[in-house]
């Protein structure tokens, strides 16, 4: 196929046969038949090679089966010519879009000789959780000029599976954050069966009946069942629900609302691991509620392929937080609802129970979609979008505040630390 | 610039290949003794005449475009371009409407006579200096890699063009006792060769009789370069083959639209794809040999043999474009 830089190249060539013609000189013409039959045997040349693109084999390598976001992935492309030398190859790789690549995308293969291999090697940068196929190439045969050009797709096998950050939730883990409002109580043990005695406390359905306190409960005026509590018991347990609704998609590229809901499970698994707490995301896939839980690594695997759900049916993930959370639970809701979405506070109420706190993290669009352009009309535009839809937000938040369900405005930025200090407040209800 | 991205042994490459480029026109700059019409302009402004203005504009000219590639183009560039370049027609020009405008009664076809002579002087310097200027443009296109290898090799045409029409125009006698009076002549030649040219153009178009060339009534002097011109033929050929090399075979990617942005990379013409390149060099030769020799022996005519040359090698490269593009079509649809 003749390229761009193909027609530049012969219609200068043609100006140069016209002008040497009419020139009525013998040399000159000469000189241009000369230039022409350059271009001529370079373009029999490629024909040639063209031919042979197909029989090029290659192979895609990468060390990585998994990495977080953030991570450097090393892929290595081998290309091997089984027959006759071939031209010029240009290998372009198709970065999916949830990576970044430093250097230039495009790799110049001068010449591959009979039983030839050249490797070519990239840097990825993984931009985004989820799951990737990599090493997608076309490979493009041309002249030595550019002038003509033939192009393989070549579809990759390798795929590698990219988890949320885990950076911040480790930290946290180290103590290095501070969180919230009062220190963390870290646990000294976390499972019941070597926990150790810490007070006697009322009944919860559900209790273990070989845990209930006989005496205590025959002293108390009331003979109100009484359970004997155990240290780890004083955690607080966490149900983190992401409604990953079809807007959840919106953001940059790995700063999706969806990247930022991600983190923030992360974030809190950790927390789990530190104070002792149990902690669960509850979340919609393909129209039906999903539910992890487990350590933070595994939690990350699990959620690196959330993805918006046009589907999502609240009612039945808010019955599912309620039924999973245990006593003592901190029911932790992200909730996106831009201009004109609303949500009915009633379906949340349901949520607010004894022993269980609910508090809704509702999404700022705003943070998320960003304007840095130069464009003084679009700036102004998006200005009074934005403005829109902080009204929006507030007026839900009224909403749900009369429905007697606490809710913050949560930024990108604030995520984490709105929902920390939520759980320090949780926290400090139930000592008190 | 495509020196400062590549090693210097290219840049003496480089320049190596403007030298041979520029042997067409060089060898009849060095046989026409082109010096002398130099000489001529700067005794001109020597002698400090009525002419001298023209002569130290016009060559101010050169220094004014070596200083815009130089620099780069840009307001003052430009206006200083400008303004010496117009300044040999434009001056006497607004001298002859002053006069015609002014009240000076029957003195006027002194006055009158001598504008017109600065204004023919006027046309002969800058028909001097406008080759020096092309050839500076031609080297800076070529050593920076501007505009397309074809380009260079036209503008090659073209400078061995104007150096000629120049030269057959200004005639230098010996002994020159009026720098004034051989440029007023020299205008007049050009005029009377550019009158010529469109003359011939008209009559070739109206297919009108062809008006006799002024070499003939021995208005102006004709070269003869010999044996030389086929000689800096051949090195023009190989040295534009290899510009050619020099400027296209270069890593290009998607996004190198014009030939200008792959000027960024460095060539890959070294001495490892010599081989490979004279290789194609020969074949070329050898097609060219085959096709001007078998056209000529068939038709009897060498001028037809090169425009059927010209002709079919164009052609099969349109072939070759169509029928690649044809089977990229093929292949897509055999694949749906």
């Amino acid at each position: 196929m003749l390229t761009r830089r193909g027609v530049s190249i012969l219609s200068s060539t043609l100006g140069l046969v016209a002008a040497s013609t009419l020139a009525f000189d013998g040399v000159f013409s000469t000189v241009a038949l000369f230039v022409l039959s350059i271009l001529g045997i370079e373009s029999i040349l490629y024909i040639n090679s063209s031919r042979r693109l197909h029989t090029v084999k290659v192979e895609v390598k990468s060390l990585a089966r998994r990495a977080f976001v953030g991570d450097d992935i090393l892929l290595t492309i081998e290309f091997t010519n089984p027959g006759p030398t071939l031209g010029p190859l240009l290998a372009i790789e198709k970065i999916p879009y949830g990576f970044k690549i430093d250097a230039p995308n495009d790799f110049w293969i001068e010449s591959l000789s009979k039983g030839e291999t050249k490797t070519v090697e990239y840097n990825l940068k993984a931009l985004q959780m989820g799951n990737w196929k990599v090493g997608n190439t076309e490979l493009i045969i041309t002249d030595r000029f550019g002038m003509f050009k033939t192009s393989r797709s070549i579809q990759s096998h390798s795929e590698i599976q990219v988890y949320p950050s885990m950076r911040v939730g480790e930290e946290i883990l180290r103590g290095r954050v501070h969180i919230g409002m009062r220190p963390l109580k870290r646990s000294t043990v976390s499972t019941s069966h070597g926990s150790e005695f810490s007070g006697i406390r009322e009944y919860y359905p559900g209790d273990d009946y070989r845990q209930v306190a006989w005496k205590a409960m025959a002293k108390s005026p009331m003979r109100l069942p009484k359970t004997k509590e155990q240290e780890y018991e004083q955690s607080l347990n966490v149900t983190l629900v992401i409604l990953n609704t079809d807007t959840t998609g919106e953001g940059e590229i790995g700063g999706r609302k969806l990247d930022a809901a991600a983190e923030l499970a992360i974030v809190l698994a950790h927390l789990a691991v530190k104070t002792g707490g149990e902690f669960q995301v509850v979340y919609s896939s393909y129209g039906a509620v999903d539910r992890t839980d487990g350590s933070p690594l595994e939690i990350a695997s699990r959620l690196c392929n959330l993805s918006p759900d046009p589907n999502l049916d609240l009612d039945s993930m808010i019955n599912s937080a309620i039924t999973a959370s245990k006593p003592r639970s901190l029911i932790l809701l992200v909730l996106d609802s831009p201009y004109p979405r609303t949500v009915d506070p009633m379906i949340l109420r349901r949520a607010i129970i004894k022993y269980q706190f609910l508090h809704a993290l509702i999404l700022d669009t705003t943070s998320f979609i960003k304007y840095d352009g130069e464009d003084v009309r679009v700036t102004q535009a998006s200005e009074i979008i934005g403005n829109w839809e902080l009204g929006h937000l507030e007026a839900l938040l009224t909403q749900l505040a009369s429905g007697g369900i606490s809710a913050q405005i949560c930024s990108q930025s604030m995520l984490v630390i709105r929902a920390l200090d939520a759980f320090s407040r949780s926290s400090l209800v139930l000592e008190t | 610039m495509a020196i400062q991205n590549n090693p210097p042994q290219s840049f003496i490459f480089v320049i190596l290949l403007f030298g041979g480029m520029a042997s067409p026109y060089l060898l009849i700059l060095i046989t026409g003794q082109y010096q002398n019409s130099i000489f001529i302009l700067l005794r001109s402004i020597i002698e400090i005449n009525f002419n001298s203005i023209s002569a130290f504009m016009a060559l101010a000219g050169v220094g004014a475009y070596v200083y815009r590639i130089r620099v780069g183009s840009g307001a003052v560039q430009d206006s200083f371009l400008i303004a010496t370049l117009t300044v040999p027609v434009v001056l006497p020009s607004l001298l002859m409407v002053g006069l015609l405008l002014s009240p000076v009664g029957n003195r006027l076809p002194l006055y009158f006579g001598a504008a017109a002579d600065l204004y023919l002087a006027g046309i002969a310097s800058l028909a001097i200096v406008i080759p020096i200027i092309a050839i500076v443009s031609h080297g800076s296109s070529i050593i920076r890699g501007k505009g397309t290898p074809a380009g260079a090799v036209l503008m090659t045409m073209v400078i061995y063009g104007l150096v000629a029409f120049v030269l057959s125009t200004v005639i230098s006698p010996a002994g020159i006792v009026s720098t004034g009076r051989v440029l007023e002549e020299a205008g007049t030649r050009v005029l009377l060769q550019t009158l010529f040219i469109v003359q011939f153009v008209i009559a070739n178009i109206l297919e009108t009789p062809i008006p006799v060339p002024p070499v003939e009534l021995g208005m102006t002097q004709s070269l003869q370069l010999g044996t030389g011109r086929i000689y800096t033929g051949t090195i023009f050929a190989l040295s534009a083959a290899l510009f050619l090399y020099y400027r296209l075979f270069r890593r290009h990617s998607e996004e190198d639209v014009s030939l200008e942005q792959s000027v960024k990379r460095s060539s890959r013409m070294r001495f490892s794809n010599l081989k490979s390149v004279g290789f194609s060099i020969l074949l070329a030769v050898a097609l060219d040999i085959g096709l001007i020799v078998g056209i000529s022996q068939l038709t009897g005519s060498a001028e037809l043999a090169l425009m059927a040359g010209l002709i079919g090698v164009m052609g099969l490269i349109i072939l070759i474009g169509l029928g690649d593009g044809l089977r990229t079509r093929l292949l897509w649809r055999a694949k749906r």
